[in-house]
Parts: structure tokens; C-alpha cells; sequence
């Protein structure tokens, strides 16, 4: 019966705390529907395509050739404006046609790519693709010439039609599922939602630590102890509504992802994998985040610095553990790092059922760290909050 | 009910006892005034009779294993985000009332606070007088054997301060145990039976009420110059000790008959006091004469 005052109280306290709500609900949905947006392209192969100026030094038909195959890939920009500087420049040389059939061992190079020093990596790699691409097919083009096995009476169309008959390749892309088998590739919504909805999660933080801090300033926690209610019936009511809010939080935002997306134009989120492994998982996190926002919320001692230990937290253990930017592309050192951060195990676990299709043995790993996490997280909070108590002073708190 | 046997409490790093060597006893039915300056160890036995602390010497003996302890702090300790219900409902959970009798306790505390009128407002948009209310009705609430009251009507009106009075007096009634501290002492004269007066953590004076009132009978006197010829000696006929004031003196009379006796001599005199004043000293008089004039 206390421990079901304890938890509706805080329930209805919750209800009534307009910007907790926000920071649970409203931000993390907009940190997902936002992020689902900006990295919608990641996936699909077609990112922001990307557009290069070509300069050529010679005009004779392996640079022509060149120009058409070149356009097939990416936009060609032949018209020099003011603009040409934020664009990337491929420049050939005069002596291109010599160049191209050169050894690959020659120093000379046979044209040369400049990039605007803020060029992603990303369409650095496109542009690159293209540009090696485009050089195959002309070569391959000089070779068909040279045989006679292209005549100067087709047009450059009809020519670069043929060529790329030899060039072109039909690849399927698909992702290995956890049991070996392949699925078509997930959506960028499949890798940005569950990320955002973790870190969306873990801002438990912030309202249980004011909420304790509230208790404690009050001199409520006073009357609490005072009416002998055990310390862990207390840690307990302060863990398991926020345990709760986790699993909601978790449901409604996967929801309102999947309702969601599609009408915004966005992939569509899939719920591939077992069921009743999401539900294992969303509890195994939920269980983390609550418990380690009790150990934040045990050692702060004002609004200021639980504002800025769960900010702080939430922020550094995002950036460690994948969320933010994905662990693939990270140095292995710092892929080792990013292993040690229970978001991390969280966003894998995710991952794991969502693009690998897995099932409950699939998270067991990450399922079984977070709630190790949790565990020690939960009995080290427990140690400080009873000290705490302990040190409850009749006017003050200590 | 308790005994308190030479207890003594320091706090952690700190040079001095807050209570030193206190020994005394707490009956069913005391409703005791507990006076003192600032530091003077209130809060202390307060925390001590609450077992939020434990004494660092001697001995603190419950008559009773399991007496219940009912406080009502000098802090609002309640929920400003719920309705004065929702805080009742909840601490009726906390304090693990059933049935009947939880029905009782509450019925008592609103009608005792009156707090019918609001009690589906959110504490936090009540003004003060009302938070103080809620306060004490969480306190009472509690069904305990002792209460500690500590400033427990600081900021509210009057009219309110009676009724909360009043309950106060509903719990002597029922033969509770109440400790109380106010600044307002005419309120502790009002409820109180027995006093203690703590200054530096040492217990200068424990008494039951009527007595300090009807031992205090006090004639200030002051003569422009000196005393009459035979007023000295009249004093010390009548076995009275005149304690000397800064200017004049002060005489503690048991008897009317004392009293009628001086009065006779001043009036019979050709040079007539500069300052003449005869009654029962205030609580507020005595605190201030125990504790030295210290607040």
C-alpha cells in the first residue's frame, strides 16, 4: 500500500510537470523525427547528389566522351559562374588522351579532382566513383575505337550506350540477418529512430533528480523516514515509476515513429524480430536508465548541478556509445570505448532486432549488461541515498 | 512515557555538546513549552525525540517500544503539486490508515485545520496561512503517541492560530504528549502546562506552569533617591530579599498579605516612587529573566 502511494504520487506529479513531460515526450520525438529526416538519405545510395564543374584543357573526342560519360553520373556544371568556387572541380589536361592509356604506375596525373575544403567525405566518395568510372569507360571507349568496333558514324549517345552495356552491372544490396540470413537493406529510419529514442530515455535523469531534490528541501523525505518507511521502499518508489515511464516512453515513441514517418515522406519503420524480445529489451534498458538516474539523482545536492551531471552525462554517454555518431566510423580505439557505454549495449540490442531481425537470444548480451548496469547502478545509488538519510537533520538537510 | 538520563548529542565536527547531560522525563498528557535562544538545543531534542539522531552519551528510554512520534516541522513538508486531499490521501497511506479509522483521522484534521473549503486546490497556489494549515494537518494526521510542534503557526492569521490551537488542546485532551516551540509565547501560555527552558544545550528550567505563575507575584520598585527610612527594614521583616535592578529593586512576594503590607508603607510616604509596578510576570518576562535577556 506505501509503496502504491509512493509510486502514484509520483505519477501525479509527473502528469503535472509540463517541461519533465517535455523533456521525456516532446524532445526525444523531435530528436527522432528530426534525426529520421537528416540521415534519411544515409541508406538509400543516393545521397545529396553531388555537383562538379568540369574544366577540360583539350577538345578532342576521349575528352568529349568523357564529359557525356562523366554527366550520366553526377551533375556537370559546364557553365563557369561565381558559384564555381563552392564547387568541386574536375580539371583535365590538355594531353588528356595520352594520359589516359598511361601505365598506372605513371606519377602523372591523368586529371585532377579539387574539392572545397568543406566537402564531405561522403560525396568526396561519390564524385571520386564517377570520376573512376568515367575514366574506365573512356579508355574502354578508345579500345571499341581503335578496333573498329565503334564507327565514327554513331552518335556520342549511341557510342556511350554501348559502352556502358559493358560497364554497367546490376547489384542487389542486402543485409545479414543475426541467423545468417539476408534481408533487403533497413532504412535509415531503421538506424536513426531507436538511437534518438535512447537518448531520449536516459533523460530520466533530470526530473527524478529534481524530484528527490524536492523531497529532501521540503523536509518531506523528513516526514517519509519519520513514519518509518525503509529506505528501499523509498528507492523503490522513486525507480519503479520512472522503470514505467521508460516503457512507455519506448512504446509511444516506436508508435508514433511508425505512424508517423511514412506520412512525412520518410522509410517507414519496421518492427523486424521477435516481440517478446522488445520486450525484453525495452525493460532492460528501462531498468538501466532508471536506476543510473537514481545513482545521478542520489549524489546531486541542487537543481544546478542535476541539470548539468544528467545533461553532462546524457550528452558524453550518447557521444561514446553510437548514437550520435555511429560506432562504425570511429577508430577502433574509440570503438572500444564506445563498448563501455550503456547506450551503446541499449542502441545494439535495437539494432540487433530491427535491421539483424533478431530474436530474444540475439539481445540476451546487451539485454544481460544493461541489467548488470542497472544492478550495480541501483546498489550504489542505494548506498548514498540511505547515508543521506541517515544525515537528515530536523531543519536542514545534509 | 520517556526518560532522558545525562543524554548528550554532538554533531559531527563540532567542538561543543549540542545537549549536555539532559536528564528528564516526559509524561502522558505534558504539554510542554520548550523555550530557548537560538542554538540553545531545541532542534536537537526535537531530532533526538523524533530518532532521527541517536545521543552521543546516556541513555533515551521509551516507556512503550512502539510510541509513535507525529511531527509538524517549521518547513511546509508536502507536495506543492497536489491538492490538499491528494497530500491527506497520501500521508493517510504513508501513516497506514484503514478502514474506519482512517476515515476519522481525516474527517479530524480537516474539520480541526478547517480546510474543507479547499481541499481540491494544489497546495502550491494556497497562501501561506493555508500551507501552514495543511502542514499541520499532515502532522496531526499521524496517529502518535507524542507530537513535536516546531513553529507550528508561524505566519498564520489569528483566527487560524486558535483553531489550530485548539486542536492542539483536542490532542492534550486525549491525553497525548506535545512538546512545542514558538516564538509566540503567549501561545504557549495559553496551551502549555509544563516548561523547559534550554540555553546552551542545558536545561536552566523545568516546571509546570502554575507553578512558575502563582510563585511569581513581583514588585518593582524605584525611589527617586534613597529608599525611605524603615523600607529596608520592613522588607526584611516580611522575610523578602530585594534584588537589586539598575535603578531600584525587585521583590518576589508570595503572600497578598506581603503585598498589602508594602503597599500601606509607600502610600503613608511623603516622597513617592519613581517607578511602581506590581503584578505576574509574563512567560515572556520570566524566559527573558532565565535566560539572562538572551532571544
Amino acid at each position: 500500500m506505501r509503496l502504491w502511494a509512493l509510486l502514484s504520487k509520483e505519477w501525479r506529479l509527473l502528469c503535472r510537470d509540463i517541461h519533465a513531460l517535455a523533456v521525456l515526450f516532446l524532445m526525444p520525438l523531435t530528436f527522432v523525427l528530426l534525426m529520421a529526416f537528416a540521415l534519411s538519405d544515409l541508406n538509400s545510395g543516393t545521397p545529396a547528389t553531388a555537383s562538379v564543374s568540369l574544366l577540360q584543357h583539350a577538345d578532342d573526342a576521349d575528352s568529349r566522351f568523357f564529359a557525356a560519360a562523366l554527366a550520366e553520373q553526377i551533375t556537370v556544371l559546364t557553365t563557369v559562374t561565381d558559384t564555381t568556387n563552392n564547387l568541386t572541380q574536375v580539371v583535365t589536361d590538355k594531353n588528356f588522351s595520352e594520359l589516359l592509356n598511361q601505365e598506372a604506375t605513371s606519377t602523372l596525373p591523368q586529371l585532377q579532382l579539387i574539392f572545397p575544403a568543406s566537402t564531405v567525405p561522403v560525396l568526396r566518395q561519390q564524385v571520386r566513383s564517377a570520376v573512376i568510372l568515367s575514366l574506365a569507360q573512356t579508355r574502354l571507349h578508345a579500345f571499341l575505337s581503335a578496333n573498329e568496333m565503334l564507327s565514327d558514324e554513331q552518335s556520342l549517345t549511341e557510342q556511350l550506350a554501348i559502352v556502358r552495356q559493358q560497364t554497367d552491372s546490376t547489384i542487389t544490396e542486402l543485409d545479414l540477418g543475426t541467423k545468417g540470413q539476408v534481408f533487403g537493406q533497413a532504412s535509415a529510419s531503421q538506424h536513426s529512430v531507436p538511437a534518438w529514442l535512447i537518448f531520449g530515455m536516459f533523460f530520466v535523469m533530470l526530473p527524478m533528480a529534481n524530484t528527490l531534490l524536492a523531497e529532501q528541501q521540503s523536509g518531506t523525505l523528513l516526514r517519509l523516514k519519520s513514519a518509518g518507511l525503509p529506505p528501499l521502499t523509498l528507492a523503490l518508489g522513486k525507480c519503479l515509476p520512472y522503470f514505467m515511464i521508460n516503457l512507455l516512453q519506448f512504446a509511444l515513441l516506436l508508435t508514433v515513429s511508425y505512424l508517423l514517418l511514412p506520412v512525412l515522406g520518410l522509410a517507414p519503420l519496421q518492427f523486424n524480430g521477435s516481440p517478446v524480445a522488445y520486450l525484453v529489451l525495452a525493460s532492460s534498458i528501462a531498468l538501466c536508465s532508471s536506476c543510473f538516474g537514481f545513482l545521478i539523482a542520489s549524489l546531486v545536492r541542487s537543481n544546478e548541478q542535476a541539470l548539468m551531471l544528467s545533461g553532462g552525462c546524457n550528452i558524453i554517454l550518447a557521444a561514446v556509445g553510437g548514437i550520435m555518431v555511429p560506432t562504425v566510423v570511429m577508430p577502433e580505439a574509440m570503438q572500444q570505448v564506445a563498448a563501455l557505454s550503456p547506450m551503446n549495449w541499449a542502441l545494439e540490442g535495437c539494432l540487433t532486432l530491427l535491421t539483424g531481425h533478431g530474436d530474444i537470444v540475439d539481445i540476451m548480451p546487451s539485454a544481460l549488461k544493461l541489467v548488470l548496469f542497472a544492478l550495480s547502478s541501483f546498489a550504489l545509488a542505494y548506498f548514498i541515498y540511505k547515508y543521506k538519510m541517515s544525515r537528515i537533520k530536523w531543519t536542514a538537510i545534509y | 512515557m520517556l526518560k532522558l538520563s545525562a543524554v548528550s548529542y554532538r554533531y559531527p565536527a563540532a567542538e561543543i555538546d549540542a545537549l549536555q547531560a539532559l536528564t528528564l522525563s516526559l509524561n502522558a498528557g505534558d504539554i510542554i513549552g520548550l523555550l530557548g535562544p537560538n542554538g540553545a538545543g531545541k532542534t536537537t531534542l526535537f531530532s533526538l525525540l523524533s530518532g532521527l539522531v541517536k545521543p552521543t552519551s546516556g541513555q533515551l528510554t521509551w516507556q512503550k517500544t512502539d510510541t509513535r512520534v507525529g511531527l509538524v516541522p517549521q518547513h511546509l513538508a508536502f507536495y506543492s503539486q497536489l491538492s490538499i486531499a491528494e497530500n491527506l490521501v497520501f500521508f493517510a497511506d504513508i501513516y497506514q490508515l484503514k478502514g474506519a479509522q482512517r476515515q476519522q483521522q481525516l474527517q479530524m484534521v480537516i474539520e480541526a485545520c478547517n480546510l474543507s473549503d479547499r481541499l481540491k486546490q494544489r497546495a502550491a497556489t494556497l497562501s501561506g496561512g493555508w500551507q501552514r494549515r495543511l502542514n499541520f494537518a499532515i502532522g496531526i494526521l499521524q496517529p502518535a503517541d507524542v507530537y513535536l510542534f516546531d513553529e507550528a503557526t508561524v505566519g498564520v492569521d489569528a483566527q487560524s492560530r486558535q483553531q489550530l490551537l485548539n486542536a492542539v488542546k483536542q490532542l492534550a485532551a486525549a491525553g497525548k504528549t506535545l512538546l512545542y516551540t514558538s516564538h509566540y509565547l503567549q501561545e504557549i501560555e495559553q496551551i502549555a502546562n509544563r516548561i523547559l527552558v534550554l540555553q546552551q544545550g542545558q536545561l536552566l528550567l523545568d516546571a509546570p506552569i502554575s507553578q512558575l505563575s502563582s510563585d511569581s507575584w513581583q514588585l518593582m520598585v524605584q525611589w527617586s533617591q534613597q529608599a525611605p527610612l524603615g523600607w529596608l527594614e520592613l522588607v526584611a521583616k516580611l522575610g523578602l530579599t530585594a534584588e537589586p535592578l539598575a535603578q531600584g529593586s525587585l521583590i518576589s512576594l508570595t503572600t497578598t498579605a506581603q503585598w498589602q503590607q508594602l503597599n500601606l508603607f509607600i502610600t503613608t510616604q511623603m516622597v513617592q516612587p519613581k517607578l511602581l509596578r506590581y503584578g505576574r510576570p509574563s512567560l515572556e518576562q520570566l524566559y527573558l529573566h532565565v535566560t539572562g535577556g538572551q532571544l
